[in-house]
């Protein structure tokens, strides 16, 4: 898949909601994000196993913060796109945007 | 449950954190889930918080294990050492449970169900029989009370010379105080109302501890004669008749026609004995009590830390006995040689609470109830068994793969104890709902708050639940490992594998299973029995129509008794001048509904004194005339009372049936007279024979009892009895004028309808029936469900073998008939096993309740070997049996021989 492999569809979703919230990514408000956004009630289970493997391809990274008193003493992570996730969306976003072109006629204009 | 509200179930989260990536990913994640949990509980309560964290928690951890792409995800792979192992089992167990959700979802369930109840009665009994005081150190309280094992009497009032002498010389109590309960006529601002007073002596409230939440109690002082007079107000009645306002402290209420100044009011949280409205210092104005016969005085007292609530008893019987040999009570007291044997005791105060009836019905619950989770455990345990058969082969390719025995049986055991815990969690769940149902529909009078499981009752759940997954997973797991892996193999006719001792196993629960069901529906089906035949039991007299009050005339207004006896009359007359009503009457008691309730002991004229002769005892009513009517009774013999029988006439009495054969063989007793010994001590003539009515409790089996003149007595709190024409709400507000015509200052108390009553008094029962019914019901369903499903399992196994018996040229009617001979016979020899535990139950559960349950007003008691209730449950179950062996044996027959073959 060369140096920048496509992320799949739920992973992009993932990564775009990081972008979105900018610092305030942490796991919760993620889960937020793509339901509100995108309309995707997600399970807990599956964000984390994705959060991992976007984290093993090199596309997302993290760093720790202290916990808030409603987590018991348990920090939270804070979720950053790397450089090489970022180029990873551009690319997925260009070949994608190639493949919609001139679709129009049958699908219609895109909603927000 | 407040204290554990804060963080999330401490079992999910721990489990959670088995199955989470090591090290600080895992932390973040477990942070997550709490943070979830509390923004949850910002909303909701605790329970569905629980329960929504559990589900929770088993998601993740599904979604965590799930095999696909495991490496990527960096969960702990596998390592050596216990607690990988540990871990490595767990894992497993949970994605093994998930696989087969089906038989996991109904194993959680049925077990959820079964501690669910458990949980639900436990804490219901809780409440009941060990619910704590709200006092400071409340375990210190005790209630003081004396008997008489010479005479035969329980647990009596206390005598105030004795009460000083222990609290003085007894070195028992750091502090004790008597009291008294009264009624009495609070008037002022609206109607005037009666409400229970307490008459409270020295030290009352500093025993209990009690601080005001405005102004103050009672100090010393108080209690001088002549002290201006001085109420203090429960927060109930300051709320409801005060609307609360703070600045009732200092202003006067009237009470009885006197005036009492508000000095304090007390929460509800300071509040004894239950029930009270007020309280007003207890004065001698006459000096202290000195009769030491004399047992009236309620007592309470803390103990000394050191002291216990036996030492408490044998110190006070000591110097109870000690002031019995005394020469000058001898001399003195008139009653001296019936109050030698008397004996003190403390109990608990919490325990003073919980009537002995109430304790026999919990026992009878819990009972119930555990057997239920029994019930529930053998269906699991039966699920559990046939899944062993189904994974022999699972089971037997581990083995010969070198799996050791024990790691089988570890996984095995880690399923069911998982599979338990679920169904203790869920279970919990279950509780509370039935908790707040219960609250809904008990009887309005048990006051029944919504009750949340206490740590302990929980605590209790998770030891069922675990107990429950050793006996429901123990079977089935040694069966597992024994699985011989050459036998399972070797079977090439299907998936399943089933050993002989797995057969045993299952014919052995189906029949325990039936056994067991049966005595509890039963029992059941005993309870309802007895209730029905008491609500339909005859009680004696009409109810319909009938509406009853409670008035007392203040001694303040009317010091004279000639004056009250004119209060009377001259209300029954207005009364019957409402043409809405067709009768009145006075009496000291409201049949069924409580108010006076005298036992006192009668001699025959010319009969010697006891011990040289015999006494007899009946129950002391006082009615006027037309009192029978009303009630719609006829006389046996004789007559009952007249505008004649005033207090300057004849003494006269009239005693009913059972009293009248006491007296005499043949019952004829008219013209004879009697005497209350040692009490009234005038002899009265016998003019009339009643039959017997249940004036004091439906389920007491009323005995003796006898009435005499309300105008022959000096009491001046007494009931009224009208007989309405039609609706007897609709005539009220006739009687209401009509009272308040002869005298507007006298409060009508608990006013209400004999019907009305009657309902009030068989409610608890047909509580108690209910939830007997409800256990009854769950049982059958579990029962049902479970011979059903384990016949029909033990029918499925044996395709093959029908096949052949088919194909072989077996009739599908004898092939079907020896299938259902084969399945029926254990439950069969179940049922047989069961009516005999269920005989032996009878006896003993009736020997318990016997007096409680007792119906009836001539003392007929409901037998405990009623036929119908052992007959229907006996069919019920035996048909369910036939059919759960049958339907599969049809089905297995039906199949063509071909199919079944063709597994081959």
């Amino acid at each position: 898949m060369g140096n920048a492999p496509y992320p799949g569809e739920f992973e992009q979703m993932v990564l775009l909601a990081i972008l979105q919230l900018e610092d305030e990514a942490f796991a919760l408000p993620v889960l937020r994000e793509l339901d509100g956004r995108a309309g995707r009630k997600v399970s807990r289970g599956a964000l984390y196993k994705t959060l991992e493997r976007l984290v093993d391809k090199g596309l997302l990274e993290w760093q720790v913060e202290d916990a808030t008193p409603d987590r018991g003493g348990h920090p939270r992570r804070r979720f950053h796109v790397t450089e090489k996730g970022v180029e990873a969306l551009r690319a997925s976003r260009n070949a994608l945007h190639r493949l919609w072109e001139g679709l129009d006629p049958v699908l219609g204009k895109p909603t927000s | 449950m407040s204290a554990g509200a804060r963080t999330p179930p401490r079992l999910a989260e721990w489990l959670l954190a088995r199955f989470v990536p090591p090290g600080v990913v895992g932390h973040t994640i477990i942070g997550d889930c709490r943070e979830e949990y509390a923004e949850f509980l910002r909303t909701g309560s605790w329970v569905p918080g629980a329960v929504w964290y559990w589900g929770h928690v088993v998601r993740i951890i599904a979604r965590l294990i799930s095999p696909s792409r495991r490496d990527s995800l960096g969960v702990r792979g596998p390592k050596r050492g216990l607690g990988d192992r540990v871990n490595q089992t767990l894992r497993f167990s949970v994605r093994s449970l998930l696989h087969r959700k089906g038989f996991a979802a109904v194993a959680v369930a049925t077990l959820a169900v079964g501690i669910g109840a458990t949980t639900a009665t436990f804490t219901l009994a809780e409440y009941a029989l060990l619910r704590s005081l709200p006092f400071p150190d409340a375990d210190r309280l005790v209630a003081l009370y004396s008997f008489n094992p010479e005479r035969g009497l329980g647990m009596s009032n206390v005598s105030y010379p004795d009460f000083e002498d222990w609290r003085t010389e007894g070195d028992i109590f750091v502090r004790a105080a008597v009291y008294r309960v009264a009624s009495l006529d609070l008037a002022g601002g609206t109607a005037p109302e009666r409400i229970r007073v307490t008459r409270a002596g020295t030290d009352f409230f500093s025993v209990l501890e009690t601080r005001p939440i405005l102004g103050r109690v009672f100090d010393a002082s108080d209690h001088d004669v002549g002290s201006p007079n001085v109420i203090v107000l429960d927060e109930g009645l300051w709320s409801r008749r005060y609307g609360a306002d703070p600045s009732i402290v200092g202003q006067t209420v009237r009470l009885d026609g006197a005036g009492y100044s508000v000095v304090g009011v007390v929460g509800a949280d300071g509040h004894w004995p239950m029930g009270a409205d007020a309280w007003i210092p207890q004065r001698f104005p006459g000096g202290q009590p000195t009769r030491r016969s004399n047992h009236s005085w309620s007592g309470i007292a803390r103990l000394r830390p050191d002291v216990t609530t036996e030492a408490a008893g044998a110190r006070m019987s000591e110097l109870t006995r000690r002031a019995r040999m005394d020469e000058t009570y001898l001399a003195t007291d008139p009653f001296s040689d019936v109050d030698r044997g008397v004996q003190s005791t403390t109990v608990s105060l919490a325990r003073s609470l919980a009537e002995d009836e109430l304790r026999i019905v919990f026992v009878v619950l819990v009972g119930a109830v555990l057997s239920v989770l029994l019930i529930a455990c053998i269906n699991v345990s039966n699920l559990f068994l046939t899944q062993a058969s189904i994974r022999g082969r699972e089971m037997a390719i581990r083995s010969a793969l070198g799996a050791p025995r024990r790691r089988i049986v570890a996984q095995l055991m880690t399923e069911s104890v998982l599979v338990a815990l679920a169904g203790g969690a869920l279970g919990i769940a279950f509780a509370q709902g039935a908790l707040a149902l219960v609250a809904q529909f008990a009887p309005a009078e048990a006051a029944l708050p919504a009750l949340a499981p206490s740590p302990v009752v929980l605590m209790l759940a998770l030891a069922c639940s675990l107990v429950a997954s050793v006996v429901s997973g123990l079977a089935p797991a040694i069966q597992g490992a024994r699985a011989n892996a050459t036998d399972a193999l070797k079977e090439s006719s299907g998936q399943t594998t089933s050993t002989a001792g797995a057969q045993r196993t299952r014919r052995f629960l189906v029949g325990f299973e039936v056994a067991l069901s049966m005595v509890l529906l039963i029992a059941a089906g005993l309870m309802i029995r007895s209730v029905q035949h008491m609500l339909r039991a005859d009680p004696g007299f009409e109810v319909e129509n009938v509406l009853t009050f409670r008035v007392n005339v203040p001694a303040a207004r009317y010091p004279n008794i000639d004056d009250v006896e004119r209060f009377y009359n001259d209300a029954i007359s207005r009364l019957t001048d409402v043409p809405t009503v067709e009768a009145a009457s006075v009496s000291s008691t409201v049949p069924i509904g409580g108010g006076l309730q005298l036992f006192r002991v009668f001699l025959g004229e010319g009969d010697p004194e006891p011990p040289a002769g015999p006494d007899h005892g009946a129950m002391w009513y006082e009615a006027g005339p037309g009192y029978l009517e009303i009630l719609g009774v006829s006389l046996l013999d004789g007559r009952f009372f007249t505008e004649l029988d005033r207090r300057t006439s004849a003494p006269v009495i009239v005693v009913n049936e059972s009293m009248a054969r006491r007296l005499a063989d043949d019952g004829r007793v008219l013209g004879k007279r009697i005497r209350s010994w040692r009490d009234e001590n005038v002899y009265r003539e016998i003019v009339g024979v009643v039959p017997n009515m249940a004036i004091s409790s439906l389920v007491r089996a009323e005995q003796t009892a006898v009435f005499v003149p309300v105008s022959q007595s000096t009491r001046r709190g007494n009931a009224f009895l009208v007989r309405t024409m039609g609706d007897p709400d609709a005539a009220l507000p006739g009687v209401r004028a009509a009272l308040a015509g002869v005298d507007d200052g006298i409060a009508m108390a608990g006013t209400t309808t004999l019907q009305d009553v009657l309902e009030v008094s068989a409610g608890s029962l047909r509580f108690i029936a209910a939830i007997l019914s409800a256990f009854g019901a769950i049982a059958l369903v579990l029962a049902i469900v479970g011979v059903y499903g384990l016949t029909a399992f033990s029918v499925a196994q044996r395709t093959h073998e029908i096949g052949i018996r088919m194909a072989l040229g077996g009739q599908g009617n004898a092939v079907q008939w020896f299938l259902v001979r084969q399945s029926g016979r254990s439950a069969l020899i179940g049922g047989v096993v069961g009516l005999v535990g269920s005989f032996i139950m009878a006896q003993v559960v009736g020997a318990q309740v016997a007096g409680t349950m007792a119906v009836g007003v001539d003392g007929r008691t409901m037998g405990m070997t009623d036929p119908v209730a052992f007959l229907a449950t006996g069919l019920l179950l035996a048909g369910v049996g036939l059919v759960a062996a049958y339907i599969p044996a049809r089905r297995a027959t039906k199949v063509d021989p071909v199919t079944t073959l063709r597994v081959e």
